[in-house]
């Protein structure tokens, strides 16, 4: 018995791990531990203050996306992990049809929400397994699956690709 | 039908200016869309400048303590993230390549990793003096400058600018050409078009228009539009055609096309209506005298000499004419009376002018009239007033005595109808072989009632129609032979000159097949036609009969004696028998005899008579003196 329960508890973990985050759903409005890399605001259902921060570890907590493409901005296909965007919205339980996207320079860009939610579009927080720096375009970088879905190889989602995420407004 | 296939045109015209139209306007998208690259690579040398700038401003005020450590590595950070996106990926791979500005980014991201350890060593503190990294990094200023103002303005991108210009240029020239194309294409099957329409109603052989189109011209108008109409009919084509060559009868015709059109005059329609007939329409307020005086020229232009190869022909036409006075006509009733007024003049065989008038239109009901009584005659068996007489024709040589089947019609009201004129109406109405078979019908019918003795003694001389004239004859005969209590060397048949010089190739079969049935065949009124010498060598008959215009005075008339030897003479050269007609007295018969005919008829010997006199002539013909004289004299 106990040596089954070993064997489990490696698969169990990740889901006791992840249990707590979505019961600490009212928690996204508190300041996290961590430094703050993502603020998002507007009419979010799980926030009654319309905001929610998130630091790595929070992003972390939720479900966990892939994306291996190539960018215009990069010369090989990379390796993107990070929370599926319309899965973050649908956390939040956001109500809005506009997502401003700013950067740490203050780039904004709004994007297209029915794209965003159709295609695997994450707020990927790591290339290649790596955590990325300001320099590498992190902390989160919007990317959109380019390699796996040539319809989205066009100007208006390249812009949407706000690299140096730090704050989401979402809109009605 | 037209419309439908109008419509699919003008379809396929829309679908073709709407595919033009919508190239255009992706034509300018695309251009739009590669000058936002343009746009694109300016946008990013402005971020880059921006970073770069505000890096080393943050670098100033660090050194003057007016910045933290953290802002000058966020800093740092920001413009090796702008700098590494500069120097990869798709994007900027374009203005990388332009003005140096790869070498130059290159060159300032080098700079900035190597500068890294100094500016994240914990010892540098806000107000450091940093005054050879500034300088160091100032020097970049002037050249990304350059590059932002080169992107704008230099050569390199009004180059650039010039082509996409020119590309579009040349790409709207294209689409234009196309549209052009495509326009021609229409065009061009509008052209077709109309060209089949128009050939539709030409006449390819003279180029004037044909049938169809006067037909389409007789239904567009209710009332004719002009004051008199001609047709013009040839006499003799069917000959040139079949006698020289189709060829020669085609040139005939072209020539003829180009007289008309020569001589017409202005506002005036011709058409070649059929094969030898043409029409000409003459313009409303045209005078009556012009009108004659026009065609008459027309009638003299059209008579002439046709020569092929060895051949010469007398071309002549016949015009008929019907004027239109106060346009009370239409087209169809002026060509219909033009038609009667040639139709009067081929009857009579005459050519030149005649205009239509109310006899010719009595006339033509009156052959109607009869057409419809002789169709009704020949229907009947008996009583008809439709007949059979019978001349003899008597040996001059020999005993032998034949008799030639003389067509008779005594109409019910209108009397004696010349023969003639009987066997031209069939022929005319396409009743010729009927009445050639009633002829041998009737022939059958009359040798029943004649003693059998008689029926053996006698020969039958029939006359051919020429319509009868055709490959089945022969066949015919034999079959009618079956049923004729009579001998085929008892039959005689007997063509005109015309009949066998029109299916002259033909005639020969069908005179050699005659001739294997042992059926004489005779060339009726010889001398009136056009035989020529080599015609009559090969010619398959066995009697000629000479016509009666070359016996009457005869007797006192020593040229006509010579010209009639010269003609038994060169009959007898080929081994023809000669037959006189119209011997009407002693002395003809005297004559024939002194000139070596072999058979002679005519009114001293006996008039055509029906069956009954025949009996009774044959029994006093061998008491005949004069016979007697001679059978003494042959024995």
């Amino acid at each position: 018995m106990p040596s089954l329960l070993k064997r489990l508890l490696p698969l169990l973990l990740p889901i006791c791990l992840a249990s707590p985050a979505v019961n600490a759903a009212g928690d996204w409005q508190e300041l996290p531990a961590n430094p703050l890399i993502l603020t998002v605001t507007g009419e979010l259902g799980c926030c009654p203050q319309g905001q929610a921060l998130f630091d790595l570890q929070r992003l972390d907590a939720l479900p966990q996306v892939e994306v291996k493409t190539l960018t215009p901005w990069t010369d090989q296909e990379d390796s993107y992990r990070g929370v599926r965007l319309s899965v973050l919205l649908d956390e939040l339980k956001a109500q809005g049809q506009r997502i401003d996207a700013t950067a740490l320079n203050d780039y904004s860009m709004l994007l297209n929400l029915p794209a965003a939610r159709q295609y695997p579009v994450i707020l990927a927080t790591r290339k290649n397994g790596k955590v990325m720096r300001v320099r590498d375009k992190g902390p989160i970088w919007v990317i959109y699956p380019l390699s796996d879905f040539p319809e989205l190889r066009k100007e208006e989602h390249h812009q949407a690709m706000v690299w140096q995420l730090k704050s989401l407004n979402i809109a009605r | 039908m037209r419309r439908l296939r109008y419509l699919f045109l003008l379809l396929i015209t829309l679908g073709f200016a709407v595919a033009i139209a919508t190239s255009l306007v992706y034509n300018q998208r695309n251009a739009q869309i590669t000058s936002a690259r343009i746009q694109l690579s300016a946008w990013s040398l402005a971020q880059l400048e921006f970073d770069y700038l505000r890096f080393v401003n943050t670098l100033q005020l660090f050194q003057a303590g007016g910045a933290t450590r953290e802002k000058l590595q966020f800093d740092y950070e920001l413009l090796w993230s702008r700098l590494e996106a500069f120097l990869s990926g798709q994007e900027n791979s374009a203005i990388r390549q332009r003005f140096n500005a790869g070498e130059t980014v290159a060159q300032l991201f080098a700079q900035l990793r190597s500068d890294e350890a100094l500016l994240f060593s914990p010892d540098l503190q806000p107000g450091t003096p940093i005054e050879q990294v500034i300088e160091r990094y100032n020097r970049y200023l002037m050249p990304i400058r350059q590059l932002i103002i080169n992107n704008f303005t230099g050569p390199e991108a009004a180059r650039i600018v010039d082509e996409i210009h020119h590309n579009q240029r040349l790409s709207h020239l294209l689409l234009l050409g196309l549209l052009f194309c495509g326009g021609g294409l229409i065009l061009m099957f509008y052209l077709e078009a109309r060209q089949n329409r128009l050939m539709a109603r030409t006449d390819p052989l003279t180029n004037l228009p044909n049938r169809n189109s006067f037909q389409a011209l007789q239904n567009d108008s209710r009332v004719a539009n002009c004051c008199a109409l001609a047709v013009i009919e040839l006499s003799n084509f069917r000959a040139v055609n079949e006698r020289i060559s189709h060829e020669a009868g085609d040139r005939l015709l072209q020539r003829i096309g180009e007289t008309l059109n020569r001589l017409k005059p202005q506002g005036s329609f011709i058409a070649r209506v059929a094969g030898d007939e043409f029409v000409m329409t003459f313009p409303q307020g045209f005078p009556e005298e012009l009108v004659m005086g026009a065609l008459n020229s027309l009638a003299y232009a059209l008579s002439f000499d046709f020569q092929s190869d060895k051949h010469l022909f007398q071309v002549g036409t016949r015009i008929g004419l019907s004027f239109n006075p106060d346009n009370s006509f239409s087209l169809q009733k002026l060509y219909y009376f033009a038609t009667l007024a040639a139709r009067e003049l081929r009857a009579g065989k005459h050519k030149g002018l005649e205009v239509f008038n109310e006899e010719i239109s009595n006339r033509y009901l009156r052959s109607q009239n009869l057409l419809d009584d002789l169709k009704r005659a020949m229907a009947q068996t008996e009583s008809s007033g439709l007949s059979l007489y019978y001349q003899p024709i008597v040996g001059l040589v020999d005993t032998s005595i034949g008799v030639e089947a003389l067509l008779r019609w005594r109409h019910p009201t209108l009397g004696f109808i010349p023969p003639l004129e009987v066997v031209e109406l069939a022929e005319n109405n396409q009743l010729g072989q009927k009445l050639g078979e009633w002829i041998l019908q009737r022939l059958k019918q009359d040798l029943l009632r004649l003693p059998q003795g008689l029926r053996e003694a006698l020969y039958f001389s029939v006359n051919l129609s020429p319509a009868q004239f055709t490959a089945s004859l022969p066949e015919q005969i034999e079959q009618w032979l079956g049923e004729a209590p009579i001998r085929a060397n008892q039959l005689v048949l007997e063509m005109t000159e015309s009949i066998s010089v029109a299916n002259f190739n033909e005639g020969g079969t069908i005179l050699r097949k005659l001739n294997e049935q042992g059926i004489a065949v005779a060339l009726d009124d010889f001398g009136t036609g056009y035989s020529s010498l080599s015609y009559l060598r090969e010619l398959r008959v066995q009697r000629i009969k000479i016509d009666k215009s070359f016996i009457q005075g005869i007797s006192h008339d020593q040229q006509l004696q010579r010209v009639v030897r010269s003609i038994v003479e060169l009959c007898h050269t080929f081994r023809f028998k000669v037959t006189c007609e119209g011997i009407e007295d002693e002395n003809d018969a005297q004559q024939v005899i002194d000139l070596g005919c072999d058979h002679a008829q005519g009114y001293w010997y006996g008039k055509p008579m029906p069956v009954p006199a025949l009996i009774t002539w044959h029994g006093e013909f061998l008491a005949r003196p004069m016979l007697k004289k001679r059978l003494l004299v042959q024995q």
